[in-house]
């Protein structure tokens, strides 16, 4: 396991709690009324209809912004917790 | 068509192998932690046992009614765990370091331990939980019957709940954890994440590729109506089930459970935040493609809910029906135990024990008892609530829409958000407002959702279901006050848990906590602020030396503060510049703090800055600067009350000085009037002789009328004295000073006693003063007091042979003229007095004087700036010393 220093732990940390809420605001926005409402158009994307195909695709985008940030969080949650760092899961 | 005995052999077979994992993981894990069972990989498998049977069969039948609204039961979560950092992460720390057992016991525990709390919460997830088991009973009794053949409904159930009872019993009582985790019963529900996972999966690709020829086909006749369903998607309805899929998942007894109470290390949440939406992907990905093939190909009467294993069936696919069908198996079974031990948890801990600890608690040794009692209890609550579940199946006689029921749970339990979010995120919730909330909420979630779910049959009639209780259309239950027209799910939503919200905030903020919901209240809001073990290392320290500086500055003056940050930085060799934050530095800084502001307090914002979490440094300085305006504050009473002490000091003194004057013109006039008597009684006999007595002869006429004389000019000597004295006194004499020449001044009193010096054969030796020496004086006063201090000098002067020295003294700006006598002098008792109006010496008889003298020469020597007293020279004997003050320039 190499664990990558960052030159500012603080700073980092700061940032990845930011973006942790930008994705899950991002997610309530899109998926919520009144903005879902603009999924509901005709058509298809590669054969699926397109307001099945928004949803997941913001699904998708979710699940990819949450694995992509899980790093960043946890090494703010180490800093925070020196003696919980297990290296097993990483 | 499979034949009843292999089904039952898969089935056992399935169960078995459940049973066998949960037993050696059990096992095992009471040797040591299990290293792959405690994977963030397990954790995330073991929350999803929020996908039920509701989710397996009753998804598609969704899909099916309402097209893509399903996808908001599994969006909510998504977004909760996306955003895992700002909720889910203090839960758990919460739980952690309170040992929390259930979600009751966590509202309890934040609002000062409240038994009456823990019991409303126990209540309100029992009513809910009720019917979402008896929901997984009949999906089980359905699917079997679907998948065997018809069967005995009730009899399958009853086997079934038996069965479960048995597992949950044997493997979630199995021993009392402190922190209630059942190894082996995650270990066995990962298994049961995994199988239906995959056979959601299996059935959904062999639907779109299997039966339709792939994605495009399966959707190339799809209306835009298919999709938007019954409901009005993107709608009201979609926002209130997001809103109650994303608490659902917190607020669920059997949630909390394996979310929070089950999780071993915090940071399996990051893996889980995007795992876990993952898995909810994959369980949602086919469920629209099994709806819409489902709905094309099997007979048009076929129940939705169970396309997921009739397509199989229809497609004589026997085997990956037998796999639906344990996929089936395993979503209700993992939540009937999940949430089986979750509830039974809560009732035993919360309203059993209590109640069987109070009966027995008369004279009985308690505590060998106490782990057999709980274990009783929770064996017989996880019983009573899986019997309450096939009673409720039995009696419901099986509602055909099973998503119905499911959202009245989510709504049931949804009563608790306001007071688990407010409980830790703001210290005002108070324990009312959490009780008053909870109740009202309930209330309304069972008057406008719970009840009206019995289609009138149970307790709300069809009628008052129509038009309101005694026919009062306001209160329809699903119309109340008027809002129509709404779906009934939104209108419950908005009345129970808005209504609720509102209650507790409003209560809350009426009413005032108490000492232990108070610590509770600021243990659980800042819960990433306390240093749990004092392992804290260098690098933990996220506050900055210079925002230390800046606190430090705040609370000790400026110069201090350098002083002690220059000596930090010198203790760790740095030569400029400041310190590295270390455990040392923190340890100092604490004990510098403390003398200024106390150990408490220095300790309270020392720990807020070491707390582990990113601290805020804008709220720890507005902290400090309360602290000093407080201090400053606190100086400035301090100066005032040590001020107001000073001017009651003052006013004592005047007030001990009005007394002390009081007393003297009380004297003075009782003296006054006994001068005046004296010699008016004796003006007044002999007045009375001579107009009485008409015998009197011309000599004592003569002799009498010269003593009334004597007596008149005696009186009014004395009322010229008082008159002078009080003249003198009151500063309102007019003695208009000027150059005296003192030698003069001398000469003209030694002339003016000279009558009376020689009278009583007195010697009288001068020492004049050196050279012409002036004084600020009056001519005629200095004269006056010389003369009176001469006089008193030759008046009392018993010696055989008199003697009078007058010595004249000037000694840089002062000049002093000395009266000594041989006559016996002053004692110094009568020194102090002698100057008092009235007072006499020793050697004064009655009728030398009235005792003025003394009194008004010093009152004149004070008037022209100098001074009259009594002197005690080396040998004891004591003189009278004029002080004045002496005009220099003039020649000596």
């Amino acid at each position: 396991m190499t664990r990558r220093t960052p030159s500012a732990p603080g700073e980092n940390a700061r940032k990845a709690h930011d973006r942790s809420l930008a994705l899950t605001l991002a997610g309530i926005v899109f998926l919520m009324p009144p903005v879902a409402a603009v999924f509901l158009v005709e058509g298809t994307l590669a054969g699926i209809p397109l307001p099945l195909a928004a949803v997941f695709a913001v699904w998708i985008f979710l699940v990819a912004g949450a694995y992509l940030l899980r790093p960043a969080l946890q090494a703010a949650h180490d800093l925070e917790n020196p003696t919980s760092r297990a290296p097993d899961d990483d | 068509m499979l034949s009843v005995d292999v089904i039952l052999a898969v089935c056992l077979g399935y169960v078995v192998l459940l049973f066998a994992i949960a037993f050696v993981v059990d096992r095992r894990s009471r040797q040591g932690p299990i290293q792959w069972l405690q994977s963030p990989v397990i954790y995330t498998l073991s929350i999803s046992v929020y996908c039920t049977s509701w989710t397996f069969y009753g998804a598609v039948g969704s899909a099916a009614r309402n097209g893509l609204e399903f996808a908001a039961i599994y969006l909510g979560p998504t977004l909760v765990f996306v955003g895992w950092w700002w909720l889910l992460r203090k839960l758990v720390r919460i739980a952690k370091e309170h040992r929390v057992t259930s979600i009751a016991d966590l509202i309890s525990s934040r609002y000062g331990k409240s038994p009456s709390l823990a019991v409303i919460v126990t209540l309100i997830a029992v009513t809910a939980a009720t019917p979402y088991i008896a929901l997984q009973l009949q999906s089980l009794t359905r699917s079997y019957q679907v998948i065997a053949g018809d069967a005995d409904g009730y009899t399958t159930a009853l086997w079934i709940a038996a069965g479960l009872a048995l597992f949950t019993i044997l493997f979630g009582t199995r021993n009392l954890d402190a922190n209630e985790r059942h190894h082996g019963v995650v270990a066995a529900i990962a298994l049961e994440a995994i199988v239906k996972l995959l056979a959601l999966l299996a059935v959904g690709i062999f639907a779109v590729w299997g039966v339709a020829g792939g994605l495009a086909d399966v959707f190339a006749d799809v209306s835009m109506d298919a999709i938007r369903g019954s409901g009005d998607l993107f709608g009201p309805r979609w926002a209130a089930l997001m809103f109650l899929s994303a608490t659902a998942i917190i607020c669920l007894p059997r949630q909390f459970q394996v979310t929070v109470v089950e999780n071993t290390e915090e940071r399996h949440l990051g893996t889980a935040s995007w795992l876990f939406p993952l898995y909810l992907l994959g369980m949602s990905l086919f469920i629209m493609p099994i709806a819409i093939v489902g709905l094309k190909v099997l007979p048009s009467g076929a129940n939705p809910d169970l396309f997921v294993l009739t397509l199989p069936l229809w497609a004589e696919q026997d085997e990956l029906a037998m796999f639906a069908f344990l996929g089936g198996f395993s979503s209700a079974t993992s939540m009937v135990i999940v949430a089986a031990i979750a509830v039974s948890t809560m009732v035993s801990n919360h309203i059993v024990m209590p109640l069987v600890l109070r009966v027995l608690s008369f004279g009985k040794s308690m505590r060998g008892d106490v782990r057999g009692l709980l274990l009783i209890s929770r064996r017989v609550s996880i019983a009573a609530i899986l019997g309450l579940g096939f009673l409720y199946f039995r009696l419901s006689g099986g509602s055909d829409a099973l998503a119905a029921i499911g959202l009245i749970a989510f709504t049931g339990v949804a009563q608790f958000l306001p007071s688990l979010l407010g409980g830790i995120f703001w210290r005002g919730a108070t324990r009312l407002g959490a009780l008053a909330g909870l109740i009202v909420g309930a209330l309304l979630w069972a008057y406008t959702l719970f009840l009206p779910s019995f289609g009138g049959e149970f307790i709300l009639s069809a009628t008052v279901l129509a038009e309101g209780p005694w026919g009062i259309a306001v209160l329809r239950p699903q119309a109340l006050f008027g809002l129509a027209g709404m779906d009934p799910l939104v209108h419950a939503v908005v009345w129970s848990v808005g209504m609720n919200a509102l209650v507790f905030v409003t209560v809350s903020s009426l009413t005032n906590p108490d000492a232990l919901e108070r610590l509770q209240a600021s243990l659980f809001v800042n819960v990433y602020r306390t240093v749990d073990d004092g392992a804290s290392l260098e690098a933990t320290y996220t506050v900055e030396t210079e925002d230390i500086y800046v606190l430090a500055q705040q609370i000790l003056d400026r110069d201090h503060a350098a002083r002690l940050f220059e000596e930090m930085a010198a203790a760790q060799n740095a030569l400029h510049g400041m310190p590295r934050v270390t455990d040392a530095v923190i340890a100092r800084l604490e004990r510098e703090l403390a003398g200024s502001i106390g150990a408490a307090s220095a300790h309270a914002l020392v720990t807020r800055i070491t707390g582990t979490q990113s601290v805020g440094m804008t709220e720890l300085i507005d902290i400090a600067s309360e602290t000093q305006q407080l201090i400053e504050t606190s100086r400035q009473l301090t100066e005032k009350s040590a001020e107001l002490e000073r001017t009651a000091q003052q006013l004592r003194e005047v007030n001990e000085r009005l007394r002390a004057l009081d007393t003297q013109k009380d004297e003075f006039l009782s003296q006054v009037s006994h001068e005046l008597r004296t010699p008016m009684t004796s003006i007044r006999s002999f007045s009375e002789i001579l107009i009485d007595d008409e015998n009197i002869t011309a000599d004592e006429r003569i002799q009498f009328t010269t003593i009334i004389h004597e007596e008149s000019r005696r009186l009014t000597r004395l009322l010229d004295e008082i008159l002078n004295l009080s003249r003198l006194e009151s500063g309102t004499a007019d003695i208009p000073l000027a150059p005296v020449a003192l030698n003069e001044a001398i000469d003209g009193a030694l002339d003016s006693v000279t009558g009376m010096t020689r009278a009583g054969n007195i010697t009288v030796n001068v020492s004049r003063a050196p050279g012409d020496v002036r004084v600020h004086a009056n001519d005629d006063r200095l004269r006056q007091a010389l003369i009176n201090i001469l006089a008193n000098a030759v008046k009392y002067n018993t010696a055989p042979s008199p003697m009078i020295e007058l010595r004249a003294v000037v000694e840089g700006d002062r000049a002093w003229v000395d009266v000594i006598d041989n006559g016996g002098g002053v004692s110094r008792e009568e020194a102090s007095t002698i100057f008092d109006k009235f007072a006499r010496g020793a050697r004064a008889t009655a009728d030398q004087g009235a005792g003025l003298g003394l009194a008004i020469s010093r009152a004149i020597m004070q008037a022209m700036n100098g001074d009259l007293r009594v002197e005690f020279a080396g040998d004891g004997t004591s003189f009278f010393r004029l002080e004045l003050t002496r005009i220099p320039g003039a020649a000596e």
